[in-house]
């Protein structure tokens, strides 16, 4: 699905990811773990184009995405979310995910000017985008604003608006932490359910138990390095890495 | 009446200007102060057009919305790179580049002699030439150019602008092409700017650089601010208020000597007081407070 | 010829790099476009031009009044005006909003007072110049530089060794850190104002003996001022006044080529290119940027 051949990025002298080459499986849930500081956030930002590398490449269904700008890049099928929980909390929740939707012509100047076949389109857009909030459960809390949501029901429209581009990877960072159980076993479920759909899940987790639950592969990083990728089962018993990483 | 008459084309003029800017500044958060270049060179592609090849009024209007346009294809060049107070420190440099060719370029623009004896506009075999009609003209144009643009702000390309504004970041994530929309804000309001310098160097029939100057750009930037960012309508009462003002000290007999900059430390003062108390203006729907405090 | 542009050039940089040193003071400190610093430069000249050529107070007296004065003003400015917005959270776009209203002001003000026209303060002094290398300078124009020189020597002197103005750099560094340090930043900032203004008076009033005063002199000056910070590198002191000095200079040299009404058009240019290519100058710190 998506690949990283030795990449690498610096600050300053420092190597926030070092050399890093990874696959990641279609249709599968893969979780990277790590130590703050371990490159995990950069290598995000490296996949979805918000950093240039300074060697490497990233290869998406086997064509090469380094250097594209990041709105190329989600156009082609990547959604992200941030770890700041970046959303526009002054307008309402459907309208976040309304934005988020796909190929509109209402947003091309000449459409908007002349409402050429915007109609029917927000209609289908906004239909669509009820049908999402219902999937994560947000429909109650449409017509609000988006800056009124608890934490946990934020990072859920985070990820309503990543479903409303109609992805085929998701690349999620800290979509489970510091929430509430309920929402997270919530999420998880979610999860699962996206993969029967034929999405990719990739998620930046601190918690454990989340990872060990729904992953199909662990990948571990440290020092801008992967130390070890493996089944959760495997990965998660290594005395090594539960040494390094999870004591 | 023909005094009143000046005053309301005077308020349609700054209308267009005020929506157009509230585009770039308001909807998009690309605060500017370059529009008064805009409105120069629509008001000066007239004045050269009209006297050297004698061109019809929307022919001048539209080569002005063309120049101008490409001219907001520029000054949105750096709002790629740089954010907030720089950008507007930016604008400022076009600004000063554009007054500096009108004022200098002295064998095209005349410098500061000004062009005079642009013709009255010609429209369909009608010669618009009293203050009735050029009121209705101007008026024409400034509803033309608020219903254009609040049909932009209220579609999805309007949210896409507030998006940018919010959070520049989370729109490329969305796969929004944030170069392309600041590119097309600042083509639109920059061409509709240049419809307003079309109307004013037909009305007054003269353009010199004195009334493009960066003062202008203020009080440009002014009106969308005091009637309040991210609302047309605020724009609209913005324009009205800041040209009615100053008007209302003739009628408690001001000579008109110093009135010139009376109507300015007016409009100075008002924009301190308004920034300092309510910096979201009279209809605005968001705080500029808030811009570049989270975009950072 | 060249000579005589690099000295014309050299006098223009000291009045440009005093002022970017006093504008770069307090943007360092308060972190926003002061663009009332054109205005307070403006009344500089003008309190000088009441002081000793309407009042006929003496020289030494006078001059130094002017500065007070003007020094006052920006004070005031900061005191009245931003204090209570920074206290309210004002971004930065606000308060440069504000400033620039504080500007139109205080320049109508002045020429509602003055008038439009040019006056003149330099009296019975005589302009008659030496020759130094094939350039011809005046004293004017030689004590400008050196009092510009000087000045850059003593707002060092005073940022590195004496308490107020650590705290100044403490704040300029990093606003959080000097508050759990103890230092009050509003008085840093209150500070670099005062500075900051009478550094921007006495770059007026050098200019006004050189030539003459208008109202509009301030605008010009501030712009200039803002780019040489921008060129120097925001955040640095000294690449506040380097930056002063090479856009007075690039200036001068470009005239070399072209009329000298462009003068102005070459400094945006000049602007513009670094705000593009170089946008953290020659010395200063990294520019923010949209971070993800």
């Amino acid at each position: 699905m998506i690949e990283v051949r030795d990449l690498s990025k610096s600050f300053g002298g420092i190597r926030a990811v070092d050399k890093v080459s990874l696959r990641i499986e279609e249709k599968k849930i893969t979780s990277i773990i790590g130590p703050n500081g371990a490159g995990k956030t950069t290598l995000f930002n490296l996949m979805t184009g918000f950093l240039l590398p300074d060697q490497g490449q990233v290869l998406f269904r086997g064509e090469a995405i380094t250097g594209l700008f990041p709105y190329q890049i989600a156009r082609r099928g990547i959604a992200r979310t941030f770890q700041d929980l970046r959303l526009i909390r002054q307008v309402t929740v459907l309208e976040n995910v309304l934005l988020a939707g796909k190929n509109q012509k209402g947003e091309k100047l000449f459409h908007a000017l002349f409402w050429n076949g915007i109609r029917g389109e927000e209609k289908k857009l906004r239909e669509a985008a009820r049908a999402i909030l219902a999937f994560v459960g947000l429909t109650e809390h449409a017509g609000e604003l988006a800056g009124a949501l608890s934490y946990g029901e934020q990072k859920l429209l985070t990820l309503a608006c990543c479903l409303a581009m109609e992805p085929d990877l998701l690349l999620l960072d800290e979509p489970v932490s510091g929430i509430h159980p309920e929402i997270l076993e919530k999420i998880l479920a979610l999860f699962q359910e996206l993969v029967k759909q034929g999405k990719t899940v990739v998620f930046i987790e601190h918690d454990i138990e989340a990872v060990r639950k729904v992953s199909d592969t662990v990948v571990v990083m440290d020092e801008g390095k992967v130390i070890a990728t493996g089944k959760p089962e495997t990965v998660l018993q290594d005395p090594a890495i539960v040494e390094a990483y999870l004591d | 009446m023909e005094y009143l008459l000046h005053i309301l084309i005077l308020i349609n003029i700054y209308i267009i200007l005020s929506t157009s800017l509230n585009l770039i500044a308001g909807y998009t958060g690309l605060l500017s102060i370059a529009h008064a270049a805009f409105y120069g060179i629509g008001a000066y592609v007239t004045a050269l057009l009209s006297i050297h090849f004698g061109t019809s009024f929307l022919l001048n209007m539209v080569l002005g919305m063309a120049v101008a346009g490409l001219l907001g294809v520029v000054v949105a060049f750096p709002s790629l790179r740089i954010h907030d107070d720089y950008f507007v420190i930016a604008t400022f440099g076009f600004q000063m580049i554009l007054y500096s060719l009108f004022n200098n370029w002295v064998s095209l623009t005349r410098g500061p002699l000004g062009i005079p004896g642009i013709p009255q506009p010609r429209i369909l075999g009608l010669t618009i030439d009293s203050h009735g009609e050029f009121f209705l003209l101007t008026a024409l144009f400034a509803l033309g150019s608020y219903l254009l643009l609040s049909r932009l702000v209220n579609s999805p390309f309007g949210r896409v602008l507030k998006a940018i504004r919010e959070d520049e970041v989370f729109a490329q994530a969305l796969g929004k092409n944030v170069t392309l929309y600041k590119t097309l804000v600042f083509v639109v309001g920059g061409a509709l700017a240049a419809i307003a310098g079309n109307l004013y160097g037909h009305y007054i029939t003269f353009v010199d650089p004195a009334s493009f100057t960066v003062l202008e750009s203020i009080l440009i930037i002014s009106m969308v601010i005091i009637g309040g960012a991210g609302s047309l309508l605020g724009s609209v009462v913005g324009a009205a208020f800041l040209i009615l003002i100053p008007e209302l000290l003739r009628f408690i007999g001001l000579p008109s000597a110093i009135a010139a900059n009376v109507r300015q430390i007016l409009y100075g003062s008002l924009l301190v007081l308004f920034m300092m108390f309510r910096p979201q203006g009279f209809l605005g729907e968001f705080s500029l407070r808030k811009m570049g405090a989270e975009s950072k | 010829m060249i000579q005589q542009l690099l000295v014309n050039g050299i006098i223009a940089g000291s009045i440009y790099a005093l002022v970017a040193l006093g504008f770069g003071l307090i943007y360092n400190t308060s972190r926003f476009f002061h663009f009332a610093h054109g205005a307070v430069y403006t009344v500089g000249a003008y309190l000088a031009y009441i002081f000793s050529a309407l009042w006929n107070i003496p020289v030494f007296l006078s001059l130094p009044l002017a500065v007070l004065g003007a020094s006052l003003l920006g004070t005031l400015i900061d005191l009245v005006i931003y204090r209570p917005m920074r206290i309210k959270g004002a971004s930065p776009l606000v308060l440069l909003l504000a400033s620039l209203g504080i500007f139109v002001v205080f320049q109508n003000l002045i020429s509602l007072i003055f008038g439009d026209e040019t006056k003149s303060i330099r009296g019975g002094l005589v302009r008659e110049g030496i020759e130094v290398f094939g350039a011809r300078i005046t004293q004017i124009q030689i004590m400008l530089i050196v009092v510009s020189i000087f000045l850059f020597v003593v707002t060092s002197f005073i940022l590195k060794k004496t308490k107020i103005g650590k705290a100044l750099r403490a704040v300029a560094n990093d606003q959080e850190l000097a508050f759990v340090q103890g230092v009050d930043s509003n008085k840093a900032i209150l500070f670099a104002f005062g500075i900051g203004s009478a550094l921007a008076a006495v770059a007026a009033i050098l200019i006004a003996f050189d030539t003459d005063i208008t109202p509009m002199m301030g605008f010009n000056a501030l712009l200039m001022g803002v780019i040489a910070v921008i060129v120097g590198g925001i955040g640095s002191i000294p690449g506040a006044y380097l930056g002063g000095l090479l856009l007075g200079l690039a200036q001068h040299l470009g005239v070399w080529k072209l009329p000298s009404q462009w003068q102005d058009a070459i400094a945006f240019v000049i602007l513009l290119v670094f705000l593009l290519i170089k946008p953290q100058g020659f010395l200063g710190r990294k520019l923010k940027k949209v971070e993800v």
